[in-house]
């Protein structure tokens, strides 16, 4: 039997294995558990990453107030 | 709410309460609440990071007192307990700002990042996916007969697919993307910013049903149902006042800020303030239905209402487009070289001006919005700054229409105080104010005027007709009285009231065919009009015309006070428009300035129209431009601000044929690769968009 033979023959059949297991895969409750918990992380992530931002800008406005203060600027 | 201080400093205090420690809806709420403790000045409140940071006085001298009262109040703040509250405006544009800026950091952090982490075939075939968008939709266009920009999109970017070039692709996606995310925010911002001064922010009200008062919400509220409204509220329905009194500030409607008494029976609207007293009004529309959302959705609109350079600017960038392509042609044909030909593709002067000009024209109509003046679209900018002459009606216009009695000319056997008696119990019935300063002029010297006359009747701005013991009294103008009713007036008594007239416009008084008197009403020009007319002088304006219904004498002097060359008395409502008509038709582009019922036609005729602050509701809605404010002066702005605003566009303009036209020779050379030219295209395109949407800066 030759075409048992063919590497090519098994990669066909290594291919439709491959897909069946990742539609079985993509299909599983765990997947999605495991997709929301990344996607979450991510949002989070974005938040926190803003909210980090957002303290630099508040920090580095707060150091702008006091050199004007300092150099008699302020009000 | 719990919270840390970060930066504490004698007059200013910095809390962070953390990230989620309230949402971004709640940032006006807590920002007014805040504002309500006397030492605080200002208050910046971000719910990205949960920051607050307070300015504050010291109390007596003490900053440490001001200090705990801050500290202690924001403890004890609940933020999902305040109450919803408008102004939240600024609050929007602050959360579009942030959105933009975040968009913005996203795609450049996607494309620069994308190179680090993302493998070079995944990264290939993003590209090509994204790209064969362009080139569908450039398809598409092409399919329905239409050779615009985006089938030149389509096509430079499938000839860097082709020739597998996906850096120079990618690029050219990249900017585009980031010109449409600026024309995006800079529309979404300029409705905001319009729009949210406007909205009705109201969620309950208090319904009367059977006598008794119902807090009920704003939705539920039907048309015929009762609305009791007390001092302090916003107006929240259009309706009619059925029982009370009340002070209401019409300023959103009518830009007048003095507050109007409304009595039973007259009509209140959405959207404007009770200032004192309390009313029950009957609905007559709620919501979308109110004046005040019309006015919302016509500023919605008001970017379908394109400048003509607008469209112009677009149907030019459209035209060039064929161009390109015989550009891309004769490279090809003439250097046998894609890659140059590909870089006429990547650069054409469309993109820079269709983006652009739009932009131009929408910061300019932000800025004159700033400057609490109202333009319905581009297109009015724009006739504005092309102008030539401009049309003023004297009486609301260039006078405050405060007319004031200023004398009374008897003849015959009546006396100065019968002639006013006579006159302020008829003209006690129609609210123009010429009669009202004859009502008012009578009560000011305590003449009783009990109702003598039989029906009047009503002779749209000409005058009145009645009669009294049997006699006809006529009431108006001198043009009715004498030419449409024949009261007979001699030589000599015209020649009297000539004189003494003045300036001021003369009303007759025919009693029984015979001159019973003049009454002389004066109405000062506004202070400011000389100046705001030397200032349009100054901008351009070769003609300045008035158009008035008084006399000569009284329209000479007026004329001569403020500079005026040319002016047109005794002129009939009707007749208004005809005399901009034949203006347009000398080739004159006319702005005509209004605020009367009697002067809509003249308003729709002329190339521009302004209505003043306190025009009547239609002259309003006719008009293409509202001073919001009582002041000429505003014009002279507004005619520099779009004269600056085509400056602007021709600038840009001449820059971007300019500098096109020297990547398209770099490109034809071979001295500037494709992905170089459409670099430098695209980034000279984002730079002349961003510089766009700068102030023009009206002195």
């Amino acid at each position: 039997m030759s075409v048992f033979k063919n590497e090519k023959f098994w990669l066909v059949i290594a291919g439709a294995v491959g897909s069946a297991v990742a539609k079985k895969v993509l299909k599983a409750k765990k997947t999605r558990e495991l997709a929301v918990q990344g996607l979450a992380h991510g949002m989070k992530f974005t938040a926190d990453a803003k909210a980090a931002f957002q303290d630099m800008k508040d920090e580095a406005s707060d150091i702008c107030n006091d050199a004007k203060a300092e150099a008699g600027l302020d009000k | 709410m719990r919270f840390r201080i970060v930066y504490d400093k004698p007059g200013r205090l910095r809390l962070r309460a953390g990230a989620y420690a309230f949402e971004r809806e709640y940032e006006a709420r807590i920002h007014k609440a805040c504002l309500s403790e006397p030492c605080v000045k200002s208050v910046v409140v971000r719910s990205v990071n949960g920051g607050l940071l307070f300015e504050y006085s010291a109390q007596a001298g003490d900053f440490e007192a001001s200090r705990k009262q801050i500290l202690d109040f924001v403890r004890a703040l609940q933020p999902k307990e305040l109450p919803e509250c408008d102004g939240e405006t600024e609050y929007q544009l602050q959360a579009l700002d942030d959105g933009f800026k975040a968009s913005l950091m996203g795609m450049i952090a996607r494309r620069y990042l994308s190179r680090w982490f993302l493998p070079l075939p995944i990264r290939t075939a993003i590209t090509v996916v994204r790209g064969l968008r362009y080139v569908a939709r450039g398809i598409s266009t092409l399919m329905s007969g239409k050779l615009t920009v985006d089938v030149l999109d389509g096509a430079a970017i499938g000839a860097s697919l082709l020739q597998k070039n996906y850096e120079s692709a990618g690029t050219v996606m990249f900017l585009l993307g980031v010109s449409g995310l600026l024309e995006d925010y800079t529309k979404a911002r300029t409705r905001t910013a319009l729009t949210g001064s406007l909205a009705v922010k109201v969620d309950k009200v208090w319904v009367v049903k059977d006598g008794v008062d119902t807090l009920v919400d704003m939705k539920d509220v039907q048309v015929d149902d009762l609305v009791r409204i007390r001092s302090g509220s916003m107006i929240p329905v259009d309706g009619r006042v059925i029982e009370g009194e009340a002070f209401v500030n019409e300023s959103t409607m009518t830009g007048e800020s003095k507050a109007v008494m409304k009595t039973a029976g007259r009509i209140v609207f959405a959207g404007t303030v009770l200032e004192e007293g309390a009313i029950v009004v009957k609905v007559h529309a709620v919501n979308s239905n109110t004046k005040i959302q019309k006015i919302v959705e016509l500023i919605d609109r008001s970017e379908d209402l394109k400048a003509s350079v607008q469209s112009r600017a677009e149907h030019l960038a459209d035209s060039i487009v064929p161009f390109s392509f015989l550009g891309f042609g004769l490279t090809l044909l003439l250097t046998q070289n894609i890659s140059r030909a590909v870089s006429i593709l990547m650069v054409d002067y469309s993109c820079a001006i269709k983006l652009s000009t739009p932009i131009s024209v929408i910061s300019a109509l932000r800025e004159a919005a700033d400057m609490d003046m109202t333009v319905k679209g581009g297109k009015y900018l724009e006739e504005l700054a092309l102008a030539d002459t401009i049309v003023f009606d004297k009486t609301g216009t260039l006078t405050k229409a405060e007319p004031r009695l200023e004398k009374i000319i008897p003849f015959g056997e009546y006396s100065e105080k019968r002639i006013l008696k006579i006159a302020a119990c008829i003209e006690e019935h129609f609210p123009h104010s010429m009669a009202r300063a004859i009502v008012k002029a009578a009560l000011e010297r305590n003449i009783n005027h009990a109702e003598e006359h039989a029906d009047v009747q009503y002779i749209v701005a000409h005058g009145i007709a009645t009669s009294l013991k049997g006699k006809r009294v006529v009431i108006g103008s001198k043009h009715f009285v004498i030419e449409d009713e024949k009261v007979n007036v001699s030589e000599a008594d015209q020649a009297i009231i000539d004189e003494q007239a003045g300036a001021a416009s003369v009303i007759y008084l025919g009693i029984g065919g015979e001159l019973a008197g003049a009454i002389c009403i004066g109405d000062p020009p506004r202070e400011e009009a000389a100046d705001a007319i030397r200032g349009l002088r100054e901008s351009g304006i070769k003609n300045v015309v008035m158009l008035t219904g008084d006399s000569l004498n009284a329209a000479e002097r007026v004329a001569e006070h403020l500079g005026i060359d040319t002016f047109f008395a005794q002129v009939l409502p009707e007749d208004k428009h005809h005399y901009v008509e034949q203006m347009k038709a000398e080739g004159k582009r006319v702005i005509m300035v209004g605020d009367g019922i009697n002067d809509a036609p003249a308003l729709a005729t002329a190339n521009v129209s302004v209505a003043m602050s306190d025009a009547s509701d239609i002259a309003r809605e006719t008009a293409d431009v509202t001073l919001r404010r009582e002041n000429l002066e505003d014009l002279a702005e507004l005619r520099l601000l779009s004269q600056k605003l085509m400056e602007r566009i021709m600038k840009n303009y001449r820059f971007i044929v300019a500098f096109n036209t020297s990547l398209l020779l770099g490109g034809f050379f071979g001295m500037l690769s494709p992905t170089t030219s459409a670099f430098l295209h695209n980034v000279s395109t984002m730079g002349i968009c961003a510089k766009s949407m700068t102030k023009l800066k009206v002195e």
